[in-house]
């Protein structure tokens, strides 16, 4: 099967094109469809967040046109009430849900500002990839989270970050270390383009069983886990 | 070493009675916190549990006087409360979830979790107040739901119980305590609290809070009524106010006056929503901001030889929280907080109309109190 990675900041246009092209599960990095809020420690990026489910999320669906949808958005539960949801969603609408739960507060990603951390559990999906999960942020690093996903049968992990140009090679290598731990396929897409004043370097990659790349690029071809 | 210096008698509050070279301080632990369960809400069952772990790592953790407290009595709570108030509170389990407002949503045992709240709050009036060997200095209780928007008859603004105002008039009614103080930090006014004494010249009340915001009392103007009037002190701080405004509304007014009305128990209404990483408020108070005002409201206890208790209030940010009530403990104890604040603002613009405000509530209660003259 394809899976398309859309890394750069017109996601609209990105899921357009990759489905275009054939891909049948469309991968979103972190905070899919809103700046970079996390970027200043202004409490003005709390107004990007939307009550869920969101309705770039549902726009999003619309527009894979038949495709999965890998995603994450930020959405409020109501005032003072921030997370970051990441959805697998089929062309019917979101199948799984869950929040991301390492939330960090550190110079460019204050992240603890604008959301909490998730208290729900992860969960697992159906999708064309196999029984699949999802991991956005620091989630992707954490071993516990992996594990979860794993113990309730996900035999794929897909995963949004926002990385800079320093971390993103190694987050990269602890996702295919992760993947080979637990025996599933990875595929990992991080955000491109300057937002907020940081520059993201974009990017994407799977990886197999074993940790091997798969591909990298907008469009990779695998095997169903 | 505490050494005995002056017998005051049992039952009374000074200090004196013992002099330590280090302060005693603690917490009053809530244990089922989380039987008051408001659900997807920002006073929700996670605001706690990380306080409590954060503590539990700390170094200081050996050093703290830990508590669990007993529930307060349907009296305690009528000598704040009106009896149908407190009634309604009471039968709101069987019907439960459901809303007391637009903000205050309440479990089926939410009831009982706020008489335990309250509970926190008495029992730690008890552990300053009695006479013991090991009495503390200062307690924290790390209570939930808050209570300071509470009034005489209405929950609101998330709160139930006034846990504050039912710990002052229970050290009244119990230790023979006649004036008490209270002070309010919390980012929201306590209208609750200044509500029951309004009219009550035994209970000073000084709250500090961004102005405008919810629940929109709170101006200067708001000074009492009756023999009361002078005695409820609004510091209405501008958006942006960060530590500098906050230390200074203390410095310059709070604790001055607070000083001069010679309390014989200080109770402090910490809410933690002033701080510069709350999603409810738009002020920049860090984490050493805190510990200042916490270290200067016991050193302003310890002055006057009484005792202090630190009630908890409004706080939304569930990361940061912990970092937040750990520096107030410090404060308290005179700890070292490693921990850097990664919100703290290093290039906060100074807000607009502070210095008038300020001046403002000094014009209005200089008659009052020679302090502010």
């Amino acid at each position: 099967m394809r899976i398309g990675l859309v890394s750069g900041l017109d996601w609209r246009d990105g899921i357009a094109r990759l489905r275009a092209a054939g891909a049948e599960l469309i991968c979103l990095p972190l905070l899919s469809f809103a700046p970079w809020v996390a970027a200043k420690r202004d409490r003005a990026g709390l107004e990007h967040a939307e009550r869920p489910p969101s309705p770039s999320l549902l726009e999003a669906i619309e527009l894979a046109d038949g495709a999965w949808i890998s995603a994450s958005a930020y959405e409020s539960e109501g005032e003072g009430v921030f997370y970051v949801s990441s959805y697998i969603a089929g062309p019917d609408g979101p199948v799984s849900r869950y929040r991301q739960a390492a939330v960090v507060a550190e110079p460019g990603r204050y992240e603890q500002m604008f959301w909490s951390p998730g208290h729900e559990g992860n969960e697992v999906a159906a999708s064309p990839l196999g029984p699949t999960g999802s991991l956005v942020g620091s989630d992707v690093r954490s071993a516990p989270a992996w594990e979860e996903l794993v113990s309730a049968g996900a035999r794929a992990v897909v995963c949004g970050v926002a990385e800079d140009a320093e971390s993103w090679p190694q987050t990269m290598t602890a996702v295919a270390g992760l993947a080979a731990l637990h025996s599933v396929i990875a595929v990992i897409v991080n955000r491109g383009g300057r937002s907020n004043d940081v520059e993201f370097p974009g990017g994407g990659a799977a990886f197999d069983r074993h940790g091997a790349e798969i591909g990298t690029g907008e469009l990779i071809e695998v095997a169903p886990g | 070493m505490s050494r005995t210096s002056e017998i005051q008698g049992v039952g009374s509050v000074p200090h004196a009675y013992y002099e330590r070279s280090e302060p005693l301080t603690g917490v009053v632990l809530l244990p089922s916190q989380e039987r008051h369960d408001p659900g997807e809400h920002p006073e929700n069952v996670r605001r706690l549990p990380g306080v409590v772990d954060r503590l539990r790592d700390a170094p200081e953790w050996d050093r703290l006087f830990v508590l669990y407290p007993r529930y307060a009595r349907t009296e305690d709570a009528l000598r704040v409360h009106s009896e149908g108030f407190v009634e309604i509170l009471e039968s709101t389990g069987a019907d439960a979830p459901l809303w007391l407002d637009t903000d205050t949503r309440v479990s089926r045992d939410s009831y009982p979790n706020s008489l335990l709240a309250a509970g926190a709050a008495l029992a730690a009036v008890d552990a300053v107040a009695m006479e013991a060997y090991h009495r503390p200095d200062s307690l924290f209780a790390l209570t939930r739901p808050p209570g300071h928007h509470t009034g005489i008859d209405k929950a609101m603004g998330f709160c139930l119980l006034n846990n504050v105002s039912i710990a002052a008039r229970y050290a009244q009614a119990t230790y023979g305590i006649e004036r008490v103080a209270i002070l309010d930090w919390d980012v929201h006014h306590g209208n609750g609290t200044q509500e029951i004494h309004y009219a009550d010249p035994s209970v000073l009340f000084c709250s500090l809070h961004e102005w405008p915001l919810y629940p929109g009392t709170g101006w200067v103007d708001e000074t009492g009524a009756g023999d009361g009037t002078g005695f409820n002190i609004n510091i209405p701080m501008p958006t942006g106010s960060g530590d500098v405004e906050y230390l200074e509304a203390l410095d310059r007014v709070a604790l001055p006056v607070i000083e001069e009305f010679r309390p014989e128990i200080l109770l402090v209404s910490a809410g933690q929503d002033c701080h510069a990483a709350d999603p409810l408020c738009g002020q920049l108070v860090s984490a050493s901001g805190f510990k200042a005002m916490a270290t200067r409201s016991a050193e302003l206890a310890r002055r006057l030889g009484i005792g202090l208790v630190v009630i908890h209030e409004g706080g939304y940010n569930v990361s940061t929280l912990p970092l937040l009530d750990r520096s107030i403990v410090a404060g308290l104890g005179g700890f070292e907080v490693e921990e850097p604040d990664p919100f703290a603002p290093l290039d906060a613009e100074p807000p607009g109309a502070w210095d008038e405000r300020l001046e403002s509530v000094i014009a209005t209660h200089a008659p009052r109190w020679e302090a502010l003259r």
